[in-house]
């Protein structure tokens, strides 16, 4: 019964991971507006501004567009607008409307449309890595050194093959539900990454603990 | 009996203390104002805010001064400069059409990521514009920042030339082995140097350079100034001079033997004065430059052998603060000469702080979600267990706030992953907690027994993640040492934590 039931999670398993590779494939992941290809302006207001009316008019202007409104330097008369695609129409709407809200005179001349290239998902996930193999080494081996009692080929299988399932299945999800990938969901990733060794050694320790019960009670 | 209960009410006590500094904080008043003592948490760049930068490749031209010497570029100097300096607008393009290729903008964005490395910038985003070449930099803001900035697009052109012809270019950035700073202190006080080892090829070249005709001519050895004197007292096979460092901007300054920056008159009499006897003799000579400043102009007493050149970065000082500085300058200059030439001129064509996008109000509904979770999973040890759940939950909020303080007086920075890292230490300590709470209905000597058999067994099981952890401290990247640094601690106090307090409590 409960082969079966391993059966079934290991379909589904292998089912998410095939869907996800194919939508990550066609159509790539919802990357996070922070690392994609990005238009920002920036508007100051000597005498203030509110975030949220700026992100209201933004949201207006820039309709069915990504729109991330941040505070600029470290007063509260100046704001970054970033959107997939500013254009300079929009551009002067926005100007127009904080100009109406503000009663203020900003110039559309001085507001310029910077353009900010994308950050490579490699680029992203380059600082992970390195820790993320050296440390999976190491503790493959550790494995190999402590638990060798309960089988080299289940350790070996168990060690390598369940942090990279459980890597592999957390971004099917993130491909397939189209959640934004980038800054949150890498943190989780290597939080899922420690769950998993932690998993793993808890399941190896018992059966070692088994075992040498087992052993103490056929020696006696 | 009566002991324990004391025991047990002065542990509790002690929790409500620790939770009251932990969560409410102790106030003390600052100017008039009510200021909490406690350290606040250190944020990094996600949770605080950044400096953004835009880097565009430089479409300026050359400046040139009425002598006909480049002295920069119409990004360094606008029309009125330009005017006032009576220099001249040239039509060579900083940037030649021929360079502006993918090749090099990969390389500028390469030669970039690896100053950042250099200079220990340990979370940076960092994305290029294929099509034009154009650098966004994301950078945590600190007291370095703005040093980043300025040094992070030097060119760090390296050249020996001669000092009349700069089209005689002996020596580059392809001839160095390995730059470096280094310090000497004598009685007179601390000189730092910039160390240049040249390779093979570089070192053969200023042997002959130092043999030949820019060997110092025997009638100039006591009519020359300080260079001089110091080649003789202190290193013979090294090239030593007081190094006038110039910005890009400023005019450069080929005559940089004199010393007394105190009174610019004497110095531009001198200065005046060793033109007038340059004219007059013929004394070939070299000037060491990085980028257009002139570091050095000097011939050689002796022939150097060994490819080393010692390059004095100032004057002998007693004031740690000056050699700190002349220490910092130096191994900027060196890591940027060691980091590569850039094959391309940028220009900072964007500058700025930008606050983080995750608010106060995300992080806050973050925590409320991991709040009612842990107090749901309170309450269930309450139900399951009555009043030895009751103690256990004591104990675990207890935990929380300790674990709290700890994060702050060591130093960590809160970055994504920290949280994370947090919420897993969370989840070990409870299930450390619930696995104390299954232990009863043994007599009081087993008891004590089972439990330190239960910590050992959690010891062994948190080995693999513990050994994680101390790898991610020791990784340059903040993310990494974040996590790894939340969950080093918190593993140590988990462990201490329940050995001591929650066993005590759950025992009595």
């Amino acid at each position: 019964m409960e082969q079966k039931k391993a059966k079934i999670l290991c379909i589904i398993i292998a089912i998410i991971i095939i869907a996800g590779a194919i939508v990550i494939g066609v159509k790539g992941f919802n990357i996070e507006l922070i690392y994609t290809n990005r238009q920002e302006i920036v508007i100051t207001n000597n005498t203030g501004l509110n975030l949220n009316e700026i992100k209201e008019i933004a949201e207006s202007v820039l309709e069915n567009k990504k729109v991330k409104v941040q505070k600029n330097q470290k007063f509260e008369n100046s704001a970054i607008i970033i959107s997939k695609e500013i254009s300079e129409e929009e551009k002067e709407n926005i100007v127009n409307k904080v100009n109406e809200k503000y009663s203020a005179d900003i110039s559309k001349d001085d507001v310029n449309i910077i353009n900010v290239a994308n950050t490579r998902i490699r680029d992203i996930l380059k600082p992970y890595i390195l820790p993320g193999i050296i440390t999976f080494v190491i503790i493959v081996l550790y494995f190999l050194i402590v638990y060798n009692k309960i089988g080299i080929k289940k350790v070996l299988l168990t060690g390598i093959f369940t942090p990279i399932i459980v890597e592999l299945l957390y971004y099917s999800i993130i491909g397939i539900t189209r959640i934004p990938f980038g800054r949150i969901t890498n943190s989780i990733a290597i939080g899922l990454y420690i769950a998993s060794i932690g998993a793993i050694t808890v399941l190896f320790q018992n059966e070692k603990e088994k075992l040498v019960e087992n052993e103490e009670k056929e020696n006696d | 009996m009566k002991n324990k209960k004391l025991k047990l009410i002065t542990e509790i006590l002690a929790i409500l203390i620790i939770c009251l500094v932990s969560f409410v904080g102790v106030y003390g008043q600052n100017a008039n104002k009510m200021v909490n003592k406690v350290k606040g948490y250190d944020l990094a760049k996600d949770l605080k805010g950044y400096r953004e930068l835009v880097f565009s490749v430089s479409d300026a031209v050359e400046v040139k001064s009425s002598e006909g010497d480049v002295v920069g570029n119409t990004d360094t100097y606008s029309d009125s400069d330009i005017e006032s300096y009576s220099y001249t607008k040239t039509e060579n393009k900083v940037n030649s059409d021929e360079n502006l290729t993918l090749e090099n903008y990969k390389k500028c964005k390469e030669i970039i990521e690896n100053r950042l490395k250099s200079l220990n910038v340990e979370d940076y985003n960092l994305s290029l514009n294929t099509e034009n070449g154009t650098i966004n930099l994301q950078i945590p803001e600190d007291n370095d920042t703005d040093h980043t900035a300025s040094n992070i697009l030097q060119v760090s052109k390296f050249e020996i030339r001669d000092s009349e012809d700069s089209s005689n270019v002996f020596i580059t950035n392809d001839n160095i082995k390995n730059i470096s700073s280094a310090y000497n202190t004598t009685e007179e006080g601390t000189t730092v140097y910039l160390q240049i080892l040249l390779d093979k090829d570089g070192a053969n070249k200023l042997k002959e350079l130092s043999t030949g005709e820019y060997a110092t001519k025997p009638e100039e050895e006591n009519t020359d100034t300080e260079n001089d004197e110091e080649n003789q007292t202190e290193d013979e096979n090294a090239v030593e001079a007081e190094a006038e460092i110039t910005t890009e901007g400023e005019e450069s300054n080929e005559s940089t033997d004199t010393e007394n920056e105190e009174e610019p008159k004497a110095e531009e009499e001198n200065s005046d004065e060793e033109n007038a006897d340059e004219e007059k003799d013929d004394q070939k000579k070299i000037v060491l430059a990085i980028d257009r400043n002139d570091m050095i102009t000097t011939s050689f007493d002796e022939p150097i052998n060994d490819g080393v050149i010692s390059l004095s970065m100032g004057q002998a000082t007693k004031d740690s603060e000056e050699i700190s500085d002349q220490l910092k300058s130096t191994s900027t200059i060196a890591l940027l000469v060691k980091s590569g030439k850039m094959p391309l001129t940028y220009k900072v064509s964007e500058n700025n702080y930008v606050n983080t996008d995750i608010t106060q109000d995300t992080v806050q509904k973050i925590l409320i979600v991991i709040g009612v979770i842990t107090l749901i999973g309170l309450i269930l040890f309450i139900i399951k267990y009555k009043l030895r759940g009751l103690i256990a939950a004591i104990s675990y909020i207890g935990f929380i706030a300790l674990y709290l303080l700890v994060v702050r007086y060591t130093n960590v920075e809160i970055t994504l992953e920290g949280i994370t890292a947090s919420v897993i230490i969370l989840i070990i300590n409870y299930i450390l907690t619930n696995n104390l709470l299954k232990i009863k209905d043994v007599n009081k000597e087993e008891k004590s027994k089972i439990y330190l058999t239960e910590l050992k067994s959690w010891i062994i099981k948190l080995l693999p993640i513990f050994i994680i952890s101390i790898i991610f401290v020791f990784i340059k990247w903040t993310r990494i040492t974040s996590f790894g640094m939340n969950i080093f601690w918190g593993i140590i106090l988990s462990i201490i934590y329940s050995y001591l307090l929650t066993r005590d409590m759950l025992e009595e």
